[in-house]
């Protein structure tokens, strides 16, 4: 009898830590940049990610094979999205830049949202702790930029 | 002390994330730090509704109690007015494009308004803008509407164009050469001759969408649009349709037609259309309606959206249910238990059916609750036998109700699908028990948070579904 499983194309990407991940060609090109790697040909065994380190790598690999999932309800895959940027900010920041890097939108988005989602209702004194920024204007500078935006300091959540 | 990853970030992916605070959240990062705040004045995006202005007023107390006041609320108005002006002003004075506006309006007093928007778009314009939109809701009592200045009328940068509730009067010369996207809506058009040249007027539009303008005689769509792929024309509440002296829609390319109005159509021919929705073409005969759809070899959906079903001819259902097996076809109408019939009577899985809500304000429990009652009537009606079916149905719309109660205010599309698990359309047999099938039922709420936030729920269709629960 023959046999009908074609056989599944890998594609090889080494991370800047010099780690290998063999991932089905299928899920890697959900990735833009890789995509184009591949259809301009320029792309031999090895896919080299220099931007990209392996403890990313892993977890942008868990959250492309799921999206690559047609079968996932788009309920299912919104959940799964909301647990995924249950991260650390440090961790989504380095998301950030890596789904750039690699061209992956919906994962840029929804880390996007995630940052935003933090920020959200907060005191500038509260936004500048959770992401250590630091104050560099002047008292009087401050009241001033304060005094332009009124309205968007009324209502902010208790630190 | 641990570092600030944030603000290392390059400035394109700030600027991305930016694009997902709230307006509120937006303006307050402007106060973090020197950085951010030059992060805050290079956003290309400059988004405001005066919305915020009552909501200023209501965390005010004083100005709360002083609304009353003529003097002193016209002189809030300015104060916030000003504030807006002069972020806008800075914004373009370090030269950073603006190259999407937003604005919602909705000040009652318009003559302390309209020389700052004047300004603006004066400001913004020059500075190559690419999209603006500029929504004014008028209060009730008030006939005035803005009209734009012409320089936004022959902005040659402008790609997108969104005007609701404005007038174009005779004087305005339209000449927009880029202009990719039009959308006016409730936009009066003074001069009758305004819009009868639209190659002239838009050379380049693929997307034209003319809602409710009062004014409009001619609407010539010619062959010589040659990029228009999506048109949406709504004369549904022009208080006289016939004021419309000539429709005619001769474009080859065109993908997707909205119509909806009384008034019949002139001359027409568009053999690559792809999706066609009409709302009250009771006007369209048997014949004429036949002799339409076999000119139409590419359509792949088809939207009929009535108050009452039966005032389109069930001949036309038929026509479409024999004849095309292939296209999608969605049906609305305001009766539910006449589209619950159409559903059984149509028995194919290419057909969806919206009940359609005309005034969401007025949509309350009862409302749907008996909706729901008389849905379960007409199954009842239809199969004899389906009590069993029916008490099983029940609470999965009760607790759909119950979920969604308070969303329920806002619902302007009510739609109901029957959504047979196994392969093919549904049978009678599949039908007696609802272990057999899953009710979707999707409500699409109306983005009325959108005022008060025109940032982000922009992006976000508010949705809402659910399965039988006795299926899990």
């Amino acid at each position: 009898m023959a046999t009908t499983t074609t056989e599944t194309k890998m594609l090889t990407l080494c991370t800047s830590d010099k780690q290998q991940f063999q991932i089905e060609e299928t899920i890697a090109l959900q990735a833009v940049t890789i995509r184009n790697m591949v259809e301009d040909e320029c792309a031999s065994n090895v896919i080299p990610l220099p931007n990209v380190n392996s403890k990313i790598m892993i977890q942008i690999i868990e959250y492309l094979k799921k999206h690559v999932d047609s079968s996932v309800s788009k309920e299912d895959m919104e959940k799964f999205d909301s647990a995924f940027v249950e991260k650390k900010l440090s961790e989504i920041f380095d998301i950030i830049l890596a789904a750039n890097y690699l061209n992956i939108k919906n994962l840029l988005d929804i880390c996007c949202q995630r940052v935003a989602d933090v920020m959200k209702n907060k005191s500038p004194e509260w936004v500048r702790r959770t992401f250590n920024i630091v104050n560099d204007f002047t008292a009087e500078e401050e009241a001033k930029i304060r005094k332009e935006h009124e309205w968007a300091f009324e209502g902010v959540d208790e630190d | 002390m641990a570092m600030d990853r944030i603000t290392l970030l390059p400035d394109h992916l700030l600027h991305h994330l930016l694009c997902f605070l709230e307006l509120e959240d937006f303006a307050r990062i402007s106060v973090l730090s020197k950085a951010w705040n030059r992060i805050w004045l290079s956003a290309s995006i400059f988004d405001f509704n005066l919305h915020f202005y009552y909501d200023h007023i209501e965390d005010n107390p004083s100005l709360k109690s002083s609304i009353r006041d003529d003097k002193i609320h016209r002189a809030a108005q300015e104060e916030y007015l000003n504030s807006i002006d002069e972020s806008l002003r800075r914004r373009l004075l370090l030269s950073f494009s603006v190259s999407v506006v937003g604005m919602w309006i909705n000040i009652p007093t318009f003559e302390v308004s309209v020389p700052f928007m004047d300004r603006w778009m004066d400001t913004t314009i020059q500075s190559n803008l690419q999209k603006l939109e500029l929504k004014i809701s008028v209060d009730d009592d008030s006939s005035y509407k803005y009209r734009p200045p012409q320089i936004l009328l022959s902005a040659k940068s402008l790609t997108v164009l969104e005007l609701y509730d404005c007038t174009l009067d005779s004087n305005c010369d339209i000449k927009l050469s880029q202009l990719r996207k039009q959308d006016l809506r409730y936009v009066c058009l003074l001069d009758e001759k305004m819009l009868s040249n639209l190659a002239f007027n838009f050379p380049l539009i693929e997307d034209l969408v003319l809602r409710n303008c009062q004014g409009l005689k001619n609407l010539r769509l010619v062959p010589e649009l040659s990029q228009l792929k999506h048109v949406d024309i709504d004369l549904w509440y022009l208080s006289n349709n016939n004021e419309v002296q000539c429709i005619e829609i001769t474009v080859p390319h065109l993908c997707t037609l909205s119509f909806e109005g009384r008034r019949r159509w002139d001359r027409i021919s568009f053999g690559a259309l792809k999706e066609l929705k009409l709302r009250e073409a009771i006007w369209i005969t048997d014949e004429k309606f036949q002799n339409l759809m076999s000119n139409l070899p590419e359509l792949e959906k088809m939207t009929m959206i009535h108050e009452k079903l039966s005032e389109f001819q069930p001949s036309k259902l038929r026509y479409l249910k024999n004849a095309f097996s292939n296209i999608h076809i969605c049906i609305s109408s305001k009766s539910l238990a006449e589209l619950v019939s159409a559903a059984f009577w149509y028995d194919t899985k290419n057909l969806s059916v919206a009940w359609s809500i005309s005034n969401p304000k007025q949509v309350l429990f009862d409302k749907v609750q008996q909706g729901i009652e008389m849905a379960a009537r007409s199954r009842e009606y239809e199969f004899e036998d389906s009590q069993e079916a029916e008490d099983e149905m029940n609470p999965a719309w009760k607790f759909f109700i119950k979920s969604h109660l308070i969303a329920l205010y806002k619902v302007t599309t009510f739609r109901i699908k029957w959504k047979p698990l196994e392969q093919g359309a549904p049978s009678h047999k599949s039908m007696r028990g609802a272990n057999n099938f899953e009710i979707v039922a999707e409500i699409h709420i109306l983005n009325t948070d959108m005022l008060k936030f025109g940032w982000k729920h922009r992006h976000r269709d508010s949705f809402a579904r659910l399965t039988n629960p006795s299926l899990e």
